[in-house]
């Protein structure tokens, strides 16, 4: 009916131009997607995932960015924040300075606080971070805070604490939760009132965070004499003038503010850096399962032109030019891709939305924050076209078809010609199934290979997956390689008291204890570096360390550690940022007073996004002779209990010192990013499975369609349906096998340059990979499952097979 | 086999018939498709004898490929019954079906219907391996045939690399492969020039005195006339059937008489 229409179509027209065509075109298009109403639902859903994880990927990079400087901009965040100590620095000389400088806007009144001498203990645990405790003042404008639970007030009251998002969420505390804290007047208890948005403190990435509590609790909690702490922040016109004031505040001190300092730039990186990492992720998968679906849609088209074979050539006798052929793929894909992108798009809302919210959890921010409208035309936009482009540029194919032989045999001529690798003699060996499949495989066709593609890169997908959450939740067993040491236990000093236990007791404490391998004393030190032509002055942590940094476990990307007083390692950040490389000279101020070390080393870590040092104490006891480590670092003997050894000194030394397991600081710190990356990693996962699954779903029940006369022949030959389906499910299963060592072998070559880029912000130039084992052998029987359900489905079709379709009437 | 054979007379064996080796009794087949529906087959029983040579003829959808794939278990059946040997096709399951024709039916194909990614002697292994475990010796009988259909220089070469006569000719060796009881074909020459069809039929021919029950579909006389009886079909029946004599000794004669019928068929 249809072709005696168009047929009518092409007497009226002579040779039909596209205007005159267009009628019988869409009637083509329609009927080929009523034709087969499951194939065209597979073709919806590939180009629905792939706008869906396409737009999630754009959406989300879209929405990353504003939010953070919307965030510093709304909440009147200081430009900078400095702590000091009364004892070094007058309060209202720093304060008169930073207020007559012309670019300062405004400066926050002084904060007193008060860094937690231990880790509070939330329901019986210790949370990840100190605090410090900071009382709010009545009327703050500057760093106002938002409320992300808890009722919003101006001050807390008496006893309540307002914790930032970042320590609430990676230690699960909700409102109304207790904190315990121990002081000199016994246990403290605060209670959550609110969990706020402190912009310099919600990344999970600033040194110790800041917990408010009421104007004058710290007076009535802690000792007068302790709290020499003061905190206050500065905002300026213009933010870019920040570098120029901090060097001229720094000469104004003397040559080095001793103090600590936070500066804008730093703020937004540390929110930045986890997002980006993340933001990086998805968009490369997204444009791999971009990849992956056009893949599929090529060839569903070529499918289609040897389905409609026989209609084509037809077409072509009736005067239809290869242009309007064409244009009945293009017409059919543009129907279905009016279905499937916003099918994508509605997807992608919520999955954007998700994500966003995960990602900007810690500053309140959701997806319904930033603009999706323009990620989602430009989506539209790209797969629109795409689809089109690759639908006219297959469907050139049957622009091609040669009428005489389309319209005879309702199919191309063969054009097998390929002397394939290995005969079927090799059945007398293994089972003819396989060897056929095998043969089938070998004589495939791009939809193999496309096949192929996708699950290599879905196998490499879950293999990078599991790997790198592996690596990141388990980066305890791994320390030295994110620039810690190796040591078991960290025993802090508490240096509050004039009285306490001083280093060297400590030292002789633990030499005579036997479970005791190695120790060595660490102090954390800010440094400046001055300014150089290309950089400006900048403030940086280290690590004094007392004792042999080889015992402890540091470890190098680059030349050694530090022994003599002279010497100094730097983290790769750091030293690229200044141009510096082994045995040169590392120029900075340390307590107001300039050294140079002779760098020896280089190492990575994730400490201050790698602007960071590593000195002996000898080089510093030069400047400052009395200055005792407060923390020991201690290697055990094997065998020995940690828990039980922990317990023991703190039974033995009192309060005097703290315990803790070493992994515990770093672990904290990467909480919320391993959160966050086990999302974006499950996701893209899934949906790249899916991606796989369809793939091979689709190429499985075109390879029949397109073969139903050789498994016609198979059936007359006396083959069974479980027969020509094992045929066709050993084939994909085999794909699957290749996949996975291509899949690996792309892993091995690949993950490693694809973490170390994307953590190099994080200071990390050799991402050090911890092989899950059993996850990575898990995804073997996943892939070859996937690949076997993927083909089992649709390979029921071949009980349809009639071999009548062996008549050639 | 040599041009000057297919000129010689040829010994007819017409008058001694075969036991039934299958058939069908009351066979309906109707095919539906929405809504409509096409009756293809009305109530045909036919019985085809062991060692025959039939050939089936008729007019355009007259129904006689449909009844080739009823009788041989390709096509299911709408009503009535189906038989081979001692089986009920009818009633068989798939599975059953399969298993018999692997053994019991080998199948010729107008469009040959080789499988492209196989050489010729592969698409005999293909079917032999099916129906032996011995697949040595499933090996050599398969280079014995092709040899025998003058295909063996050939044997390595894809259905692709050879001419349309010589992939027909591969095609029948494949369904000789396990021994059939039967060989089905349905309109061999049909897509065969002249000379390559007449080689094609001369080997039907050898196959038919070396005992091979043959049933084949065609619309060419000189085709027919190489079978021992000629069934004529007509909308869906079997409107007639005619059976060559000894006195009809050459393919010439054959001709004659056998147009002479069919135009009293209305052919």
């Amino acid at each position: 009916m249809m072709i005696q229409q168009l047929s009518a179509n092409s007497k009226k027209a002579g040779l039909i131009n596209f205007g005159s065509a267009l009628p019988g075109l869409l009637l083509l298009a329609s009927a080929n997607i009523k034709r087969d109403l499951v194939r065209t639902g597979l073709l919806v859903t590939t180009i629905s995932l792939a706008t869906l994880l396409f737009l999630t990927a754009l959406g989300s990079l879209n929405g990353l960015q504003q939010p953070i400087t919307d965030m510093m901009k709304n909440q009147n965040a200081s430009h900078a924040t400095f702590d000091f100590d009364t004892r070094i620095y007058s309060a209202e000389k720093l304060s008169s300075w930073w207020l007559a400088q012309e670019e300062v806007e405004s400066v926050t009144a002084m904060l007193p606080y008060m860094t937690t001498s231990s880790r509070p203990l939330h329901q019986d645990k210790e949370m990840g971070n100190y605090l410090k405790l900071s009382e709010r003042p009545k009327g703050m404008i500057q760093d106002k805070l938002k409320f992300i639970a808890g009722k919003e007030k101006d001050t807390p009251s008496e006893g309540e604490l307002w914790l930032p998002s970042s320590v609430a969420f990676s230690a699960n505390i909700q409102i109304d939760d207790q904190l315990e804290i121990p002081t000199e007047q016994g246990v403290h208890n605060f209670i959550v009132s609110a969990i706020v948005v402190d912009p310099q403190y919600s990344s999970g990435f600033i040194g110790t965070p800041r917990a408010w509590v009421a104007p004058g609790e710290l007076v009535s909690t802690f000792p007068l004499g302790s709290l020499n702490s003061y905190m206050f922040g500065v905002r300026l016109h213009d933010v870019d003038k920040l570098p120029e004031l901090w060097s001229r505040f720094n000469q104004s001190v003397g040559g080095g503010f001793s103090g600590y300092y936070l500066s804008y730039d730093s703020v937004v990186s540390s929110y930045a850096q986890t997002i980006q990492l993340m933001g990086a992720l998805v968009l490369i998968f997204a444009i791999i399962s971009l990849l992956v679906a056009l893949f599929i849609i090529s060839t569903t088209i070529s499918g289609e032109i040897l389905s409609s074979y026989r209609t084509f050539g037809i077409l072509k006798s009736l005067g239809y030019t290869p242009r309007n052929v064409v244009s009945v793929f293009q017409l059919q894909f543009f129907l279905i891709s009016l279905i499937a992108i916003p099918l994508g798009i509605f997807g992608a809302y919520f999955a954007t939305d998700a994500m966003i919210g995960l990602m900007l959890k810690s500053i309140g921010a959701s997806g319904d924050q930033v603009g999706f409208s323009t990620p989602a035309i430009i989506t539209f936009g790209i797969i629109l076209t795409m689809v089109l482009v690759v639908a006219a540029f297959v469907g050139a194919q049957a622009g091609k078809i040669k009428p005489a032989s389309a319209i005879r045999y309702g199919a191309p001529e063969e054009s097998v010609s390929r002397r394939l690798p290995f005969h079927i003699r090799l059945a007398c060996k293994f089972p003819l199934v396989i060897i056929l499949a095998l043969k089938n495989l070998a004589s495939g066709k791009k939809r193999e290979l496309f096949d192929l593609i996708a699950i290599s890169i879905t196998a490499f997908v879950l293999f990078f997956s599991i790997n790198v959450y592996h690596s990141m939740s388990e980066v305890g067993s791994n320390l030295p390689f994110w620039g810690l040491d190796d040591s078991d236990v960290r025993i802090s000093r508490d240096t509050s008291h004039l009285f306490g236990l001083s280093y060297d007791s400590l030292k002789s404490h633990l030499v005579a204890q036997k479970e005791v391998k190695v120790f060595a004393g660490q102090n954390s030190l800010s440094a400046v570096v001055p300014a150089t032509n290309e950089q400006p002055i900048k403030n940086i942590d280290g690590y004094i360390i007392d004792g042999s940094l080889d015992d402890i476990g540091y470890l190098n990307f680059a030349g050694r550690n530090p022994v003599q007083a002279t010497e100094i390692s730097l983290g790769i950040p750091l030293a690229k940022a200044y141009g510096i490389e082994i045995n040169d000279t590392f120029s900075l101020v340390i307590k107001g007073q300039p050294i140079n070390l002779t760098v020896v080393g280089l190492f990575q870590g994730t400490n201050n996004g790698g602007y960071f040092y590593r000195a002996p104490l000898s080089a510093i006891k030069r400047i400052d002779p009395n200055l005792e480590p407060a923390m020991v670092l201690v290697k055990l003997n094997e065998d020995v209990n940690r828990n039980a050894f922990m317990t023991e000194l703190e039974a033995q030394l009192g309060q005097a010192v703290s315990t803790e397991p070493s992994e515990k600081l770093v672990e904290s710190q990467l909480n919320q990013i391993v959160q966050g990356l086990g999302l974006v990693l499950g996701f893209i996962s899934t949906i790249l499975v899916l991606v796989a699954g369809v793939s091979i779903f689709n190429s499985t029940s075109m390879g029949i369609h397109e073969t139903k006369r050789q498994l016609g022949v198979y059936k007359a030959l006396g083959y069974t349906e479980g027969q020509i389906r094992q045929m066709v499910v050993v084939k994909s299963a085999v794909l699957g096998v290749f996949a996975l060592m291509f899949g690996l072998i792309l892993f091995y070559l690949g993950a490693g340059n694809v973490m170390d880029m994307m953590m190099s912000s994080f200071g990390m130039v050799n991402f050090p990979m911890e092989i899950n084992v059993v996850g990575s052998l898990l995804v073997v029987p996943g892939i070859l499952l996937l690949c076997f359900i993927s083909a089992w489905i649709p390979s029921n079709k071949v009980a349809k097979i009639k071999p009548r379709t062996l008549i050639v009437e | 086999m040599s041009e000057s054979s297919i000129l010689e007379p040829i010994v007819l064996n017409s008058s001694e018939l075969g036991k039934p080796l299958f058939g069908c009794k009351n066979l309906n087949k109707t095919f539906a498709s929405q809504g409509s529906s096409v009756e293809v087959i009305k109530d045909l029983t036919l019985d085809v004898y062991q060692g025959d040579f039939t050939a089936l003829m008729g007019g355009s959808g007259s129904g006689k490929s449909t009844l080739l794939y009823l009788l041989s278990g390709l096509e299911t059946i709408t009503s009535g019954n189906v038989w081979f040997e001692n089986h009920d096709l009818s009633t068989m399951s798939e599975k059953g079906q399969s298993i018999l024709r692997r053994k019991g039916m080998g199948f010729v194909f107008q469009a040959f219907n080789l499988v492209p990614n196989l050489s010729l002697l592969e698409n005999i292994l293909v079917a032999g391996y099916l129906g032996s475990t011995d697949k040595n010796s499933v090996e050599k009988r398969a280079m014995s045939i092709l040899n025998s259909m003058e295909l063996g220089d050939l044997s390595e070469r894809l259905p692709s690399q050879v001419s349309g006569g010589q992939q027909q000719r591969a095609s029948i060796a494949r369904s000789l492969i396990n021994l059939p009881d039967v060989l089905f074909a349905d309109e061999p020459t049909g897509a065969l020039n002249s000379s390559a069809g007449e080689m094609v039929l001369d080997h039907f021919s050898e196959l038919a005195t070396q005992g091979q029950t043959i049933f084949m579909v065609t619309h060419e006389l000189r085709a027919a006339c190489r079978g021992d009886r000629v069934l004529y079909m007509k909308d869906g029946r079997l409107h007639g059937e005619y059976r060559f004599s000894v006195l009809e000794d050459s393919y010439a004669k054959r001709e004659i008489s056998l147009f002479n019928w069919l135009s009293a068929q209305g052919w």
